[in-house]
């Protein structure tokens, strides 16, 4: 059995790139380089300056012509092609998107000093009134006005985009990942734009913007002031992974599983809301779908939402916990492409990896302190905190599980004493990964301790649902007690356990008279192998 | 092939996910209180939501604990989970209780109807 302790190795590993260009401060916490560029409140004073070139970048992009990438709709279209939510790759996505953006606006502004200001809600909780003024709102005349202007204008670029072409890899291509979305050619587009009577992207002013001049409050809505507020911005940033913190694991970045507090709560409620959603009657504005980048608010909204993610990352470092996925899933997380992203010069950017924008990096950007600011650690903990979890692999001495008698799986694990929070504060937990029949619905497995006197501990049932074709091996999770005392001279403990299968019940026939004939005469037993198990202590 | 994880957080097992009772309330007894670098959570599965809805959790006496809605993703997929962190006083006596509304648009609230929403507890390691 081997000892592997690979969310320590992840967490140096990723964080190498941030190592390399700190500096110690006088207190001894690691300090980042000072960034090129900072990013504003947009209500401080300093921001003005910025506005002012955001601006003048707005009206030079209306103005591109459809063919150039830069135009404010075909980069606002990246987004409706291409943008992840409700799953983990949320927050480093929309980094790289406002990040190339920023570099557009450079570019098309002439103000290489230009950096987007936040929006920071928590202690505005209410549209900055600049974003009222010409070109900062999407009700603006310089905007498009209908929806069949704008098809018009740009069906024809759209039509003819390389992103529906189905290139070698194409597990690698753009057209997979439309595919992926549910485009599988630019009429599906345009019925998400235009013609979803579940609702549509495009708006027509007045009503591009749902919260006007007048009303620009958040309080209109309860659970949006609430959303916003500094408790849940700091529950927000309490957790010590990153999974909590930035939304659910999935398999592709178009795929919605589970939102985070961060997205579910402030993110998504402010989107709504500024985009009439919460309006009584509901009314429209782009930012409650996924053509919202036409409303130049956008990005204010999420580079808020990126200081908020750099303000998580820079507490974890101060308590030495990892700052991104750990183990396997970082490998996974990583190696996503993004394939959409324009440069400053109208051309695909060559960094297609989430990996590339797991730290900010080359954008050389930070933030001016705003809410969430007071979690980040001062001055380091007197002593470090144990790293989230420590993974130890068991010995599967038995893999096969059926329900015949003594058929079972067995496993051992030894996990040092040291590695145990003294005073028994740590919570051990055993993943299971089992490959099943593929009709293993409702199958039960039970996870049993031996403890070396006595009965084995029941520590718990877990059982397969909802997937009656599972295709590939399942983990399942299960707590089970700590080790209370070393179990060899070498200060070890031992946990051995057994899996076994208990008949699943029979199906329920449902209703109606041939009920009776749909009632199976016995339930089947359900089989697996074990293929692995391992240990994590928290 | 990807591998399937259905029990994403540890103690998952021990804090089955809860059908919500009639009116919208959940009680549970939790089998520990949570320690000094622990905070409860809630994590409420729902399906797909109605056309501009939101999930709303709230202690018994009205208190909101928060909202959450849906935005983004591929038209169709709007059947998520939504993590709420609760306030200490969402647990009283070892139990916690939590009212679960459906907002939907225009602002009218209802319980979540059978099989509509279904919530988990779960001890989040979290820094203080």
């Amino acid at each position: 059995m081997s000892f592997d302790t690979p969310s320590r190795r992840d967490f140096l590993g990723a964080t190498t790139a941030l190592v390399a260009a700190t500096a110690l401060s006088r207190d001894g916490l690691a300090q980042p380089a000072a960034a090129k560029h900072r990013r504003l409140n947009v209500m401080d004073p300093g921001a003005a300056r910025h506005i002012a070139s955001y601006k003048k970048a707005i009206r030079a992009m209306l103005n591109l012509p459809p063919t150039d990438a830069r135009n404010w709709y075909r980069n606002a279209l990246v987004h409706t092609l291409d943008c992840p939510h409700g799953n983990w790759w949320f927050l480093v996505w929309h980094r790289g998107y406002i990040g190339w953006f920023e570099q557009i606006v450079r570019e098309m502004s002439g103000d290489p000093q230009f950096a987007l200001p936040y929006w920071d809600w928590t202690t505005e909780p209410r549209m900055p009134a600049v974003m009222y003024e010409d070109v900062l709102t999407p009700n603006d005349p310089a905007y498009i006005g209908k929806a069949t202007e704008f098809k018009k204008r740009f069906e024809g670029v759209v039509a003819k985009a390389d992103y529906w072409k189905a290139t070698s890899p194409f597990e690698d291509s753009q057209y997979n990942q439309l595919l992926s979305r549910s485009m599988r050619f630019p009429a599906d587009l345009w019925f998400d734009i235009n013609d979803d009577p579940r609702g549509t992207f495009f708006f027509e002013p007045p009503i591009a913007r749902g919260l006007t001049k007048e009303k620009p409050g958040l309080d209109i809505d309860a659970d949006v002031l609430k959303a916003v507020s500094l408790p849940t911005v700091l529950n927000a940033l309490s957790p010590r992974d990153f999974l909590t913190f930035g939304s659910a694991r999935t398999f592709q970045h178009s795929g919605l599983t589970g939102f985070g507090v961060l997205e579910g709560q402030p993110h998504n409620l402010v989107h709504n809301c500024v985009g009439g959603a919460y309006n009584n009657p509901p009314t429209g504005g782009f930012m409650q779908a996924n053509l919202s980048p036409v409303d130049p608010l956008f990005f204010l909204h999420h580079a808020n939402i990126d200081r908020l993610w750099d303000v998580w990352t820079r507490k974890q470092q101060g308590f030495r916990l990892p700052i991104l996925p750990e183990g396997n899933d970082l490998a996974r997380w990583q190696r996503e492409l993004f394939l959409f992203f324009m440069d400053a010069n109208g051309k695909p950017v060559t960094k297609t990896k989430a990996g590339d924008y797991a730290a900010i990096g080359d954008f050389n950007y930070d933030y001016q302190p705003g809410s969430g600011e007071e979690v980040v650690p001062v001055t380091p903990p007197a002593a470090p905190l144990v790293a989230a979890v420590r993974r130890f692999n068991a010995d599967v001495t038995a893999r096969s599980v059926t329900a015949s008698a003594g058929s079972t799986a067995a496993a051992t694990a030894t996990i040092p004493m040291d590695a145990l929070a003294a005073g028994g504060g740590s919570r051990v937990f055993a993943k299971v990964t089992m490959s099943t029949a593929p009709d293993a619905h409702a199958g039960k497995f039970r996870v049993l301790i031996d403890t070396g006197s006595g009965a084995p501990q029941d520590a718990g049932v877990f059982a397969m649902f909802g997937h009656h074709n599972v295709t590939g091996p399942v983990t399942f999770t299960v707590p089970v007690p700590a080790p209370s005392a070393a179990g060899d001279s070498a200060g070890n403990g031992r946990i051995s356990m057994r899996v076994v299968s208990e008949a699943r019940p029979a199906l329920h026939a449902g209703h109606g008279p041939s009920a009776a004939a749909r009632a199976p005469a016995a339930a089947p037993t359900v089989t697996a192998e074990v293929e692995s198990v391992v240990l994590e202590v928290h | 092939m990807y591998r399937c994880y259905l029990a994403a957080w540890g103690l998952l097992l021990w804090l089955l996910a809860q059908a919500i009772a009639q009116g919208g309330l959940i009680e549970r007894q939790l089998p520990r209180l949570p320690n000094a670098s622990e905070a409860v959570w809630a994590r409420v599965d729902a399906g797909a939501l109605p056309p501009g809805a939101r999930i709303r959790l709230l202690t018994p006496d009205g208190t909101l604990i928060g909202g959450a809605a849906p935005f983004g993703g591929p038209r169709g997929q709007t059947a998520a989970s939504y993590d709420f962190a609760l306030p200490d006083n969402a647990i009283a006596d070892g139990r916690v209780r939590l009212r679960v509304e459906i907002v939907e648009a225009g602002g009218a609230t209802r319980p979540p109807q059978p099989g509509e929403a279904e919530v988990e507890l779960r001890y989040v390691p979290v820094t203080r």
